[in-house]
This record gives structure tokens, C-alpha cells and sequence, in this order.
């Protein structure tokens, strides 16, 4: 691995590509509910800050190629996916999960 | 907190009770959800009579475009196909010959339909195209031998079948006020999430916890509860709720004092059409069935088609929700949640907080289906209460009662 897995400016985020680029909504939620919360909580206040630069980085390529990025904007894309799941867990219930239903009794399908 | 309405004059409060009187207001008996006849009868008088929502034509936009689906509850499987004349079909997926199952469920393309026991082979439009051995078959009719057809009609580019014979109603005679409500409101939508589960209860229980909102603000207060109840509506009254015939439409309560937190924040400062809490001009764009009251401090509607289609319509997103029954105490509940067609990157990351946090909430109302089946089966009460604005929960138990009865008396 180098030390370049993101784009220019986001130096501050590398730590946390190896937990969190992670492509499939599914694969993030099950990331999620199997993390310690400190871990999650860690990678929230790394971006929570940086997420409008994140977006304004990658709404300089258009929509459509969504599926076709660079490797390292590809990879700044998961983070802020991973962003939005993890995002209840610290603003919410302060816990990787609600506790409602077993995470394992939903099966989230795939649409792209 | 203080306890609600405990000194309000007895019925000056329940409007719903003074508007439906028909729809009763003591307990309701938890027998439809338990019985095992029961549920015999809902399949044979209700939904084998019935139009069924089964997909959007989106799922299969081209030529040879097919989807295959196992229905319990018409104890069919069903293949829906695009023909080459581009018009949506529908067929018993079994082949005439001996009746082996032809497809797999799921979805695919194809140019023909073929049964693999002998090799019938099928046209789009369900014409018995090839076999081998015709000669040897006695008396044999290759156009008397196609797929078994079944019914279909479009609305608003969901997909209807009816498995009778001969249908009692069209589809626009059987959504009735409805059918216009929508005009042309989900067009612009795309489909971006889909949950699956499977839970241990009826399937009308699993209607009920998701058309009433007085759960809200308990069972979601760590989700969404501050978003539908707030100092003026501490426990999430709904704007209104209307019945269309056996359909339903309830317009949902927003917070206007609700402190969005700081991922809803980014979600919506980033996205080119705001997904809560809807903007004033997206909320003048909505067909006028949705949001009937024009209501600033509205969130989504609720909606059921009769009797287990589910539309929740907001402004930056819709939801179909389908209620699949598959025993008495087993129900398949499909959520597909569709989002307005992102022009930017940040607008698919905005998405993509609506997806995780519906995700969460549905969590919530599906973690109850289970413990309530339980508690009917556990024989402990053989009623249930309900206060007025639970009307909705009322209003799909009688209609599926009443149309049973209906049917029965036409034809036993
Ligand atoms: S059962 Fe299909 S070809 Fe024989
Ligand atoms: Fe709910």
C-alpha cells in the first residue's frame, strides 16, 4: 500500500480507508453493527467536518460516471457512503446499532 | 410527562369514530390474525379475487425482459414478460404440458420461454412456438396449449395482475379515487434500494405498524421521532386520514421546530432537491392527491392500495412497500425505496443518508411484528385496543373482512 490511497487534500482521511472503503450498502451496515463504537465514533469526527469538501471534490465529475471514477476518488465516494451509515450510530444512540431487529434477519439488495 | 387525554369529554376528541361509525370503535378481535381458516379464506375470497401489485415496469423496460416471482398466497408462480409488440404480460409459470415449474423466481431477458422437462418451447406472448412429437399427441391443438395467461393492467407503471378468469373490475374501477391521485408522480424517480424480510407474523400486522403514526415518537424516538412529533403534536397526530373505498391515504406530520442533525445537514445542503424537510417548491410540484391538505409541516403520506400495496410518497423520494402473506403467521415484506434521478454525485450521497436511516427506522417498526403475533397467539386478550387515530388499523382489518364477505355471498 502507498501513501496515497486518496485524492490531494485529504491526506487527514488515509487512516480510515482500510476500515471503511467499503463499496456495497450491505457490507457497510454489517461493517457497522460488527464495529466497536470508539472505532466508528474515531472516523465520525475525522469527517463529519470534511464531508462538504469530500462532496465538492467528487461533484467534479459528472453523475453518470459514478461507476467508472479514479481509484482514489472511488475510494473517497465509500468513505462518505460509510459516512451516511455510521452517521445515526454517533448522532442518535451513541452505539453501533439500535438494538431494534437482529441486523442479520434484513437482506439489503443490491440496485445498481 | 403528562399523561394525554385522560380528562378529554368522551367523544368530542375521536372525529375518526364520529366520521366512521362503521368502522366501530370497541376492541378489535385478534381471531384474523391467528386463525388458520381465516387465512384460508383471505386467500381464496380476497386475494385470488383481487388485483395484485407484483412490480414497476421499470424493473423490466426492454424486449424480453422478464421477471419471475413465487406468490404463496395465490399459490402460483408468475412470470411477468416484455413481448416483442413491447406490451407487459403475464402467465402461469408452469408449462401446459405436464406442469413443471419453467423459471426460476428472479429476473432475466430471453428470446423464448423454455421448459427443460421436454423442451415446449414458448413465444413472449405465451404461444406454444416448438415441441417435439407433436404427431404423438392425441387430438393436439397447438394453440390451445400456450402458457396460462393471466391478467394484467398497468397503473402509474405498477404492475397489476388478477388471477380469476374473468375479473370482476377493471384495474381503474378497482383503485376508484384513487386512480387519479398520483398523476405521473413517480415517473421521475429511480429505483435505489430494496430491503427483504422475513417475519413471523400475520400479514395484516405488519400493515398496521407501518400506517399509524401515534408509534412514532416511542418507538422511533431515537430515529425519526423528533421529526414527526414535536411541542404542538407531542404524539404525531396525522394531518388527516381518508379512506378511498377499501384504499387509504394519510397525510404525515413534520416538526417544524425538528433540529436536523449534522449528517441530514450535509444531505441537504449538498443535494440539488432537498429530501427533508421538503422545500416549498417541491412541495407545490406534488400532485394534488399527495399532501391533499397542502400542509407545510408535512413529512410523507402514507397509502395503501387494498389490500397489501403500500406507496409512501415524500418529496425527494417515494417508497413501495409490499406485503406479501405466505402463512398465517409468516409474512415477506419487499421495501423498495425510489429517489428523484441525481444530477450530481452529492445528490447520490444524499440518498444514501435517506437509504441507511430508513433502513434503521423500518428496523424499528419491523422489530414489533414478531412480540405482537406472539401476544395475539399467546390467547392472553382476544382484542385489541385501539384509540381513534389508529382508525387506519381498524379501517384494513374491516375491509378485508368485508370484502371476504362479499365474495363468499357471490360466490361461495
Ligand atoms: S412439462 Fe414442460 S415440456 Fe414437459
Ligand atoms: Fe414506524
Amino acid at each position: 500500500m502507498t501513501d496515497h490511497q486518496l485524492p490531494a487534500g485529504f491526506a487527514d482521511l488515509e487512516p480510515f480507508v482500510a476500515d471503511w472503503n467499503i463499496p456495497k450498502r450491505a457490507d457497510r451496515f454489517h461493517k457497522r453493527v460488527n464495529t466497536e463504537y470508539g472505532v466508528i465514533k474515531k472516523f465520525y469526527d475525522a469527517i463529519v467536518t470534511r464531508m462538504d469538501a469530500v462532496i465538492a471534490h467528487l461533484n467534479r465529475y459528472p453523475v453518470e460516471e459514478i461507476g467508472r471514477l479514479p481509484e482514489a476518488e472511488s475510494r473517497l465516494l465509500n468513505l462518505a457512503f460509510s459516512f451516511m451509515q455510521i452517521s445515526a450510530a454517533v448522532e442518535c444512540w451513541e452505539a453501533p446499532d439500535n438494538g431494534a431487529l437482529d441486523p442479520d434477519k434484513v437482506e439489503i439488495i443490491d440496485c445498481t | 410527562m403528562e399523561p394525554l387525554n385522560i380528562a378529554a369529554p368522551s367523544n368530542l376528541d375521536r372525529k375518526y369514530a364520529r366520521k366512521y361509525p362503521e368502522l366501530g370503535a370497541g376492541r378489535l378481535p385478534v381471531d384474523d390474525c391467528i386463525s388458520q381458516e381465516y387465512y384460508g379464506l383471505e386467500k381464496k375470497y380476497l386475494f385470488k379475487r383481487s388485483w395484485i401489485c407484483v412490480a414497476r415496469h421499470t424493473e423490466i423496460p426492454n424486449v424480453g425482459d422478464y421477471l419471475v416471482k413465487d406468490i404463496a398466497v395465490l399459490d402460483t408462480s408468475v412470470t411477468v414478460v416484455r413481448g416483442r409488440d413491447k406490451k407487459l404480460r403475464a402467465f402461469h409459470n408452469y408449462c401446459p404440458h405436464r406442469l413443471n415449474k419453467i423459471n426460476k423466481p428472479g429476473r432475466g431477458n430471453c428470446k423464448a420461454f423454455i421448459c427443460r422437462f421436454h423442451g415446449w418451447t414458448f413465444d413472449l406472448d405465451g404461444r406454444l412456438a416448438h415441441l417435439d412429437n407433436e404427431h404423438l399427441f392425441a387430438d393436439f391443438q397447438r394453440e390451445k396449449n400456450g402458457l396460462h395467461s393471466i391478467h394484467l393492467e398497468e397503473w402509474e407503471g405498477f404492475v397489476f395482475i388478477n388471477i380469476e378468469d374473468k375479473p370482476q373490475e377493471t384495474l381503474k374501477e378497482w383503485m376508484g379515487p384513487m386512480y387519479d391521485r398520483f398523476s405521473g408522480y413517480f415517473d421521475g424517480y429511480k429505483l435505489t434500494g430494496h430491503l427483504s424480510v422475513e417475519m413471523a407474523c400475520n400479514w395484516k400486522l405488519s400493515i398496521d405498524s407501518q400506517t399509524e403514526a401515534y408509534h412514532a415518537p416511542n418507538l422511533h424516538a431515537r430515529t425519526l421521532g423528533e421529526a414527526v412529533s414535536g411541542k404542538e403534536n407531542p404524539t404525531s397526530l396525522f394531518h388527516s386520514i381518508d379512506f378511498h373505498g377499501r384504499h387509504m391515504t394519510a397525510a404525515t406530520y413534520a416538526n417544524p421546530g425538528y433540529i436536523p442533525t449534522p449528517s441530514e445537514i450535509i444531505a441537504g445542503t449538498n443535494a440539488s432537491r432537498t429530501l427533508y424537510p421538503a422545500s416549498a417548491e417541491t412541495l407545490d410540484k406534488l400532485p394534488e392527491g399527495i399532501n391533499s391538505g397542502r400542509h407545510r409541516d408535512w413529512i410523507f403520506d402514507l397509502d395503501l392500495v387494498f389490500p397489501n400495496f403500500g406507496i409512501f410518497p415524500s418529496s425527494g423520494y417515494f417508497i413501495a412497500q409490499w406485503f406479501w402473506p405466505e402463512g398465517v403467521n409468516k409474512t415477506r415484506l419487499d421495501v423498495m425505496v425510489y429517489t428523484y434521478e441525481p444530477t450530481t454525485i452529492g445528490d447520490v450521497i444524499a440518498a444514501e443518508n435517506t437509504h441507511v436511516h430508513m433502513l434503521d427506522v423500518l428496523r424499528e417498526d419491523f422489530s414489533t411484528l414478531e412480540g405482537t403475533q406472539e401476544g395475539m397467539e399467546s390467547g392472553v386478550q382476544p382484542a385489541i385496543l385501539l384509540c381513534d387515530e389508529e382508525v387506519t388499523v381498524r379501517h384494513t382489518h374491516y375491509v378485508v373482512d368485508q370484502y371476504i364477505r362479499a365474495q363468499r355471498a357471490l360466490r361461495p
